[in-house]
């Protein structure tokens, strides 16, 4: 690619801001297990996870990876290293990927699935122009993107984690209760999970959302973690038929002020779900999107009122349910509208715009903070601000055959890019990218690395929850 | 196999399915999850159960499975195991066999391999005071030894002091044996199921699975004296309704049963919130007779069990026993009202569940109380009990010592035996680093010494060095170095 060859980046210094752990925490009037002492859970210590596309799993290391000589696999139950070729291996995930500290303006997601957080610099009928984390001035073809997201205004990754456990605290603590797997919080029995985040602005809280069983899940938002008996904060109650938002605030010595429920998106029944959370503070809503479907957006009336920093999670009911999170993402933005969570198959270009309205057309070009939009014989220019996501026309050009050392790489904090794998070795990963050619990274800058990026992953139906008189015989 | 053949002598049959049935490769997971949680930690792939119809993935379907103690799992081939040194693995994707350490390793599962056993009149279950069991053709027995001739593993001669009871399996002919599709069944949308929660039975691999509120039922021509047996599995709360001698395969609400189709009458069990069984008599313009419930708060630990139902319309009685050990017997004060010969099965709301391996025999309608006493106690095929010393057993006879002097008897009268109580070996069970599990359910426990695809060699301490084939077994668990129990798999 013009201009891209081997790009090389060293991310030397990648922290997060602001995750401070939080102290002993009490649970609030809303809460039906018993206080105890808040223990601090330790980082996942079993390495490394090798996933095959038949269910296998092997935890260990990697230690260096080619196409000649296959993936070379260190497990501590085998007496030597393994190699492995490529056919039916499903991932890796890598426990220590550095973590990682990002203040985009956009997103972008390609034709082929991958997805970067950056800067749009420019566009024209070809070709266009982005900034992101492994390099400042990226061109590409514009025909390999499919949607540019404007983020809000100050949007900043807080939090992208599952990575490990660090940071976060459980209280009523027993056997069954949060634990962390393999980048997976679970937990069968009642206890809570938390972190503080010191939100202070609008937020977009995202997890993935798995259960296998009825189950009550609470999520307060804006929770005060050092006084959760007497912070007020908003709690989304989950369970597999509906969301619930209800504001607590101990100080006020009043109920809880309930804004109702709505039904979870969910019709396909499945048993695992992509839950976002909009907090737009400017605005006084909260908003849940179930696999980027509007659940329900409420608004306070009295204004965005919760006042903490934090986020706990609460598994509810002695039910047996296992409940999983993964995926926890955590960003900030201000401004009064959100990020979009959505976007469109269309075959013209198509802008959504601050005040959700949509126009259709041909993107000229984006120069000197304005986009250009051909509307017929019309040329309209349109500030960049105004602009929320731009979806381009689909290409109608099929997609090019995967080999079987095409891997996508997934990264902390959000992005993912696929690439054919040259060379993993402990310093560096290599490889060349269709879009953007030559590309370079340290190991330590990849989460997860997939495989066989055509094979379906199994998803799992849902357990019916529904208990009713008068049962069949 | 007529497994569990009867419910006498919970002494005779406690324990004999130990293991509860045998393992298959798509619920390794579950099984791993087990092994994960022991550790305090959880499985981030629990969600991937696979009972609830997920197709297994196609590379596991017929591979052996290996399961460490860290909970990881890998499909592939056993290549060998010498426990002082390594078991050798073979990998689709891996150029070379692996190799691993024998002391990483929990378990391994087998694909299911029919048994060519043959059933004859000697065909026989012994079960042995360490807890294990096996099956094979009767040969002989005196003072000291029991004889028995296997498939697997040939002639294997037995201590008696090893012995804890012996059952004959005497033929009888499956008046239905196995799930073989959903042919014949008659599924319907239950009445009772709120739109959008009522489902279908699927069928796969030699089972039905249900997620939603389904019902599935089938003339199976139940006899009047009946052994009907079946596995079920489940995720969630158990809420399974077996309907018994209907004649009707449509479910019946029981709320609206007087609006309902006529249907004769029946007799439901009902197994109710993981804990609850529940046996009514069903009858249309009649109340509902609960006639006695049992709570088996075990049941809420389990997500398997065999379930086996003995019926004597005569008598107008039915045991339920759960993995062999008798749970209830109930007898109907109003007479035997099941005015069919169908089974239904009806899954409501609250899981997702399994059943499998379901056989119908006849029976001979024997109601036996379980064996008291420190000496032998045999049972006759006419129900006779005949307490004593047994001095030898052949292909003609038996010869008991009783308290009035020696009989014989004819050794096509003998229905089992239970052996004088023994200490079990536990210095025997405390050296064995292995334990395997026949595919018709029942296992071994010795010292592996090694394993190769064709023969492996075992030492046990109740028939000394054998050779065995392996094709026997479906898992084979490695027991833990520090003797702790390894987690019971769920498989």
């Amino acid at each position: 690619m013009k201009g891209n060859a081997a790009l090389f980046l060293v991310l030397s210094c990648l922290v997060l801001p602001g995750l401070a752990g939080v102290r002993a925490q009490q649970p609030g009037p809303l809460f039906f297990v018993q206080p105890a002492a808040n223990v601090p859970m330790a980082a996942s210590v079993e390495g490394d996870l090798l996933e095959f596309v038949d269910g296998s799993l092997l935890h260990g290391e990697l230690k260096g990876m080619d196409p000649a000589t296959g993936l070379h696999w260190e497990n501590p139950s085998a007496r030597n290293p393994i190699d492995f070729g490529p056919a039916h291996i499903d991932s890796i995930r890598f426990t220590h990927a550095a973590a990682v500290s990002l203040a985009p303006t956009a997103q972008l997601r390609f034709v082929n699935g991958d997805d970067l957080l950056g800067s749009v610099t420019s566009l024209d009928d070809d070709r266009l122009g982005f900034s992101t984390w492994f390099a400042p001035a990226l061109t590409f073809p514009r025909a390999s993107v499919q949607t540019i997201t404007f983020l809000s205004s100050n949007y900043i990754v807080l939090y992208d984690g599952s990575g490990d456990a660090r940071g976060w605290n459980i209280g009523n603590r027993n056997p069954e209760s949060w634990s962390f797997h393999d980048g997976t919080f679970s937990s069968s029995s009642p206890g809570t999970l938390g972190r503080e985040f010191k939100l202070s602005g609008s937020s977009t809280i995202e997890f993935d959302l798995g259960w296998n069983d009825s189950f009550q899940l609470l999520v307060s938002i804006y929770a005060d973690m050092d006084h959760l008996d007497s912070g007020s904060s908003y709690i989304l109650d989950f369970t597999p038929k509906e969301v619930n938002l209800r504001l607590v605030d101990p100080t006020r010595q009043t109920p809880p002020k309930n804004y109702g429920s709505a039904p979870l998106p969910n019709p396909a029944g499945k048993n695992k779900v992509h839950v976002t959370i909009q907090s737009n503070k400017a605005e006084g809503t909260v908003a849940v999107f179930v696999d980027n479907v509007l659940a329900k957006r409420w608004k306070d009336e009295n204004g965005f009122t919760a006042n903490g920093g934090g986020i706990l999670f609460q598994q509810d009911w002695m039910t047996g349910a296992t409940v999983q999170l993964s995926h926890i993402k955590v960003s900030q933005w201000q401004g009064r509208y959100e990020p979009e969570t959505t976007f469109v198959a269309t075959n013209v270009d198509v802008l959504r715009f601050i005040n959700h309205d949509q126009a259709g057309g041909k993107i000229a070009a984006i120069k000197d903070g304005k986009l250009s939009l051909a509307m017929g014989e019309t040329l309209l220019q349109i500030p960049l601000p105004r602009v929320t996501q731009i979806n381009f026309a689909a290409s109608p050009a099929p997609a090019p055959p995967r080999g079987p050392w095409e891997v996508r790489a997934r990264f902390p904090g959000g992005g993912s890019l696929s690439f054919q794998l040259q060379k993993w070795s402990d310093k560096e990963v290599s490889g060349r990218s269709a879009i953007f050619g030559s590309l370079a990274f340290q190991p330590g800058q990849i989460r997860q690395l997939e495989f066989n990026l055509d094979h379906a992953r199994i998803a799992t139906p849902a357990v019916i929850n529904r208990e009713f008189e008068g049962l069949d015989e | 196999m007529n497994k569990g053949h009867c419910t006498f002598g919970r002494r005779i049959i406690a324990r004999v399915r130990s293991g509860g049935g045998p393992p298959h490769s798509r619920t390794l997971r579950a099984i791993r999850q087990s092994f994960v949680n022991a550790k305090g930690l959880v499985l981030a792939a629990l969600l991937a159960f696979s009972a609830a119809g997920q197709t297994a993935p196609s590379s596991s379907t017929n591979a052996d499975a290996l399961l460490f103690r860290d909970g990881d799992l890998l499909y592939g081939e056993l290549l060998a195991i010498d426990p002082q040194s390594s078991v050798r693995w073979k990998h689709p994707d891996a150029a070379q066999a692996i190799e691993f350490k024998p002391e990483s390793v929990a378990q391994i599962d087998f694909p299911l391999v029919k048994s060519p056993g043959v059933l004859s009149t000697n065909a026989c279950r012994i079960l042995l005071a360490s807890g294990d069991s096996l099956e094979g053709e009767f040969l002989s027995c005196d003072r000291q030894t029991l004889a028995v001739q296997t498939w697997y593993a040939g002639r294997l001669n037995i201590a008696r002091t090893s012995l804890q009871s012996l059952v004959f399996l005497r033929p009888s002919p499956a008046i239905f044996d196995g799930i073989r599709g959903l042919e014949g069944w008659t599924q319907v949308t239950s009445a009772a199921a709120l739109p959008g929660e009522s489902g279908q039975w699927t069928y796969r691999n030699g089972a039905f699975y249900a997620g939603k509120t389904s019902s599935i039922a089938r003339d199976l021509h139940l006899p009047d004296m009946a052994d009907i047996q079946f596995d079920v599995a489940w995720k969630g709360v158990l809420n399974l309704a077996v309907a018994l001698y209907t004649d009707s395969l449509q479910p019946v609400p029981l709320n609206l049963k007087e609006q309902a189709p006529d249907f004769g009458g029946f007799y439901s069990f009902s197994f109710q919130s993981s804990i609850l069984i529940d046996m009514r008599a069903i009858k249309k313009m009649e109340p509902l007779r609960s006639l006695g419930q049992s709570i088996l708060p075990s049941l809420s630990k389990k997500e398997r069990i065999h379930v086996d139902f003995h019926v004597s319309k005569a008598q107008h009685k039915i045991s339920l026993s759960l993995d062999d050990v008798l749970v209830k017997e109930w007898v109907d004060p109003q007479g035997f009202i099941g005015e069919g010969t169908a089974m239904r099965f009806v899954q409501n709301p609250g899981s997702i569940i399994k059943l499998s391996n379901l056989r119908i025999t006849r029976w001979d309608g024997i109601f036996q109380e379980p064996a008291t006493g420190p000496g032998d106690v045999c049972w006759l095929e006419n129900g006779e009990r005949i307490p004593g010393t047994i001095e030898s057993i052949n292909a003609e006879q038996m010869a008991v010592r009783t308290s009035n002097g020696p009989i014989t008897i004819p050794y096509n009268q003998l229905k089992a035996v239970n052996f004088a109580a023994v200490k079990p070996n536990t210095v025997a069970s405390q050296t064995a680093n292995a334990r395997a599990t026949f595919a018709e359910g029942g296992g071994l426990t010795f010292i592996l010494d090694s394993w190769r695809p064709n023969e492996m060699v075992v030492r046990s301490a109740d028939f000394g060095k054998v050779r065995i084939n392996p094709a026997a077994f479906t898992r084979l668990q490695f027991l833990s170095p520090d003797k702790k129990p390894v987690p019971e798999p769920k498989g």
